[in-house]
C-alpha cells in the first residue's frame, strides 16, 4: 500500500490485554489541575520499567467535573489490577495529595475496584473524615490549604495497550515533525493516551538482550546508525525512526488513533521527507492484539 | 407485576401491626391470597380483607388509603418495591428497612426509620422523635438510606446515627445528632437545644445554626473552604429542588467541631455569609 508516496508495509501493531482506570483531577484553577496531573503521569511511559503508562486524557470543564471546578482527565494503564492497586496510591500520594486545592475523583464505572483515598486517608492521622455521597465515598483529608478531597475507590476495567506505528523519515527533524503532527491529530479521540512525551519514543525495543540482566533492548534493525552492520529494516536515505505508541479503553479506539495518526503523517507525502510507515511486532506470538497496518487504513 | 391499593372499609378498634403490608410479598400474591393475609390489631388475629378493600392498579406500587393512623410498623424489613400510604401512621415506620421506597403521605410517629440499613423514606407531613434511632436493645442506629421529611421532626432525630443521610425541610427538637457516630444530616428549619451532644463524627448541615443550639462542648465556629461541599449540594438538588438555592460559592462555610468531650470530631456546618 503506498499513500502520497509513502510506503505503508503490510506488517501489524501487536498489542496486549491491559487494564485500564481514568481518574478525574480538579483544582481551583485548570493550572493546577494540569501540573497535577503532569507530576502524577510523570515516569509513566512504559509499563516494563515505570509500572505503569499514564498520561492526560483531556481537559473538562468545571460544569463537567464533579466539583464543579476546572479538572483533567487521566488515564492509567497497568499489566494487572494488582500493579494499578500499587501503583496509583504510590502516584497520587506523592503527586496529587501533594499538589495544592486538588482533589481527585474515580472517572470510570466497573465491577473491579481498586483503593484509592480508602489507602492514603491514614495520612490524615486520624483527622480524616469519610462522606458518602450519591453512593459514592469519599474521603477528607485535612491539609495545610484546607481538605484534599478524594474518591474512596476507582474502577479497573480492560483495555488494550501497546497499539503502534513506526515513521520512517529521511531525517530527525522530518521525524519530529511528523510524530508533532501525529500526537495532535491523535489528541482529541477520547479513551486513548499516548504515554510517550510528544507520543513517540526513539528507543523502540525488541524483546531480550545480550545481556542477562536486561528484559528489553535496543532494536538494531530500526537504528540507522547500524543499517549497513546488522540487519537492518531500514533502506539508504533513512535517516530517523520514530515509534508512536497508543493505549486505548477498547481496540477499536487503538485502531481509529492509529489510523488518524498515520493518515495525518501520510498528507506530507514522500516530498515531505517521510520515506514509510511500518509497525512493531514479536512474531505475533506475545500480543493479543494484531492491528494490520493494511487493515487499519482500509 | 401490577398494583394494589388496599382502602380501609371501616374503622377499627386496637392499633393494627402494619408488618405484614409489604410490596415484594403483596404484590407477589393474587387478590385471594391478599385478602388472606393475616394481621395483628389489638391482639387479634385479622386478615387484610377483613378490614381493607383491594383494587388492582395499572402502577406497580402499594398504596394504603386510610385513615389507620392507629397503626404502627408501615414497610418494617421492607426490602424493595414502592409502598404508599396516603394518611397519617404511627410509630417505627421503616423499622429496620432494607431497600425500596416508602412514602408516607402524612404525618408520622416515633422511631422513624430505626434501624434503617438501605432504601428511601419519604414524609410529606412532621415525624415523631428519635428519627433514624437504633431499634429497640441496639446501640447503632441508621446505618445507611435516606429519611426526608418534609415538615418538621421531633426530638433525638439521628440519635447513635451510624450512616445514610436524614434531611429534614422544617424544624427539628432538641437533642439533634445526639452521639452522633457518622452518616450525615441536613435540617433546613431551626434547630432546638443540646443539638450533637456526645457526638463522635458525621456531619450535620444546618443553614439556621446558631452557636446557642449546640451543646457547650463544641469549637467556636470556624470559617472553612470544604470541596465536598459542591457534591453534597448537587445531589441535595437530585433529592429535593427545593434545596438547589443552597448552593453556596466556592464551599465557604462556619464549621463547628465536636463533641470535645468525647473528643469527637463530628462537625455542624452552615454556609458561611457572602
Amino acid at each position: 500500500m503506498i499513500i502520497n508516496g509513502i510506503d505503508i508495509e503490510d506488517t501489524f501493531a501487536e498489542a496486549f490485554g491491559m487494564k485500564v482506570s481514568r481518574l478525574i483531577i480538579t483544582a481551583l484553577e485548570p493550572a493546577w489541575a494540569k501540573r497535577a496531573a503532569a507530576a502524577v503521569t510523570g515516569f509513566a511511559t512504559s509499563v516494563i520499567a515505570c509500572g505503569v503508562e499514564a498520561a492526560m486524557e483531556c481537559e473538562i470543564d468545571p460544569e463537567n467535573t464533579p466539583d464543579g471546578r476546572p479538572g483533567v482527565s487521566v488515564l492509567f494503564f497497568g499489566v494487572s489490577t494488582k500493579e494499578l492497586e500499587k501503583q496509583l496510591p504510590r502516584r497520587i500520594g506523592q503527586c496529587v495529595l501533594t499538589c495544592p486545592s486538588t482533589a481527585l475523583f474515580s472517572g470510570m464505572d466497573g465491577e473491579r475496584k481498586i483503593g484509592l483515598g480508602g489507602k492514603i486517608r491514614y495520612f490524615g492521622d486520624g483527622y480524616q473524615l469519610s462522606k458518602v455521597i450519591d453512593g459514592r465515598r469519599f474521603w477528607r483529608i485535612p491539609v495545610m490549604d484546607g481538605e484534599f478531597l478524594c474518591e474512596d475507590s476507582t474502577a479497573v476495567c480492560p483495555a488494550v495497550g501497546g497499539g503502534n506505528f513506526l515513521i520512517i523519515a529521511q531525517d530527525q527533524r522530518t521525524c519530529l515533525h511528523a510524530c508533532d503532527i501525529a500526537a495532535a491529530a491523535i489528541d482529541p479521540i477520547a479513551g486513548v493516551i499516548a504515554p510517550f512525551f510528544g507520543s513517540a519514543t526513539r528507543s523502540g525495543s525488541k524483546v531480550g538482550s545480550k545481556y542477562k540482566m536486561l528484559s528489553a533492548s535496543t532494536n538494531e534493525a530500526f537504528c540507522p546508525s547500524l543499517r549497513t552492520v546488522v540487519r537492518s529494516e531500514l533502506r539508504e536515505g533513512d535517516g530517523a525512526v520514530l515509534e508512536v505508541v497508543i493505549d486505548g479503553l477498547t481496540a477499536d479506539l487503538v485502531r481509529q488513533a492509529m489510523r488518524v495518526g498515520i493518515e495525518s503523517v501520510c498528507r506530507l507525502g514522500r516530498e515531505g521527507g517521510i520515506r514509510k510507515i511500518t509497525a512493531g511486532n514479536y512474531g505475533g506470538k506475545l500480543g493479543q492484539y494484531h492491528f494490520r497496518l493494511h487493515e487499519v487504513l482500509a | 407485576m401490577s398494583g394494589v391499593e388496599l382502602t380501609l372499609r371501616h374503622h377499627f378498634e386496637g392499633t393494627l401491626d402494619a408488618s405484614p403490608i409489604l410490596p415484594e410479598r403483596l404484590l407477589t400474591l393474587n387478590q385471594a391470597d391478599i385478602e388472606r393475609t393475616p394481621l395483628e390489631v389489638g391482639g387479634r388475629n385479622l386478615v387484610i380483607g377483613d378490614l381493607f378493600s383491594i383494587a388492582v392498579l395499572q402502577s406497580t406500587t402499594l398504596v394504603i388509603q386510610g385513615p389507620v393512623m392507629n397503626s404502627y410498623r408501615w414497610g418494617r424489613e421492607m426490602s424493595r418495591g414502592h409502598l404508599v400510604v396516603e394518611c397519617d401512621v404511627g410509630d417505627e415506620a421503616g423499622l429496620t428497612m432494607r431497600g425500596g421506597m416508602l412514602e408516607l403521605r402524612g404525618s408520622v410517629g416515633d422511631r422513624l426509620g430505626c434501624g434503617m440499613q438501605a432504601g428511601r423514606i419519604q414524609v410529606i407531613g412532621n415525624a415523631g422523635n428519635f428519627v433514624g434511632c437504633p431499634e429497640m436493645g441496639k446501640r447503632r442506629g441508621m446505618r445507611g438510606g435516606l429519611i426526608a421529611i418534609d415538615g418538621n421532626a421531633g426530638d433525638r432525630l439521628g440519635d447513635c446515627m451510624r450512616r445514610g443521610t436524614i434531611l429534614v425541610h422544617g424544624n427539628v427538637g432538641d437533642y439533634a445528632a445526639a452521639r452522633m457516630i457518622a452518616g450525615t444530616i441536613a435540617i433546613c428549619g431551626n434547630l432546638g437545644k443540646q443539638a450533637g451532644v456526645m457526638m463522635r463524627r458525621g456531619t450535620v448541615w444546618a443553614p439556621r445554626l446558631e452557636t446557642a443550639n449546640l451543646s457547650g462542648i463544641f469549637s467556636a465556629a470556624q470559617r472553612v473552604q470544604l470541596p465536598h461541599l459542591t457534591l453534597w449540594y448537587r445531589w441535595l438538588a437530585t433529592i429535593d429542588s427545593r434545596l438547589s438555592e443552597w448552593r453556596t460559592h466556592e464551599n465557604d462555610a462556619q464549621r463547628w467541631l465536636g463533641d470535645l468531650s468525647v473528643q469527637g470530631l463530628g462537625e455542624f456546618i452552615s454556609p458561611a455569609p457572602r
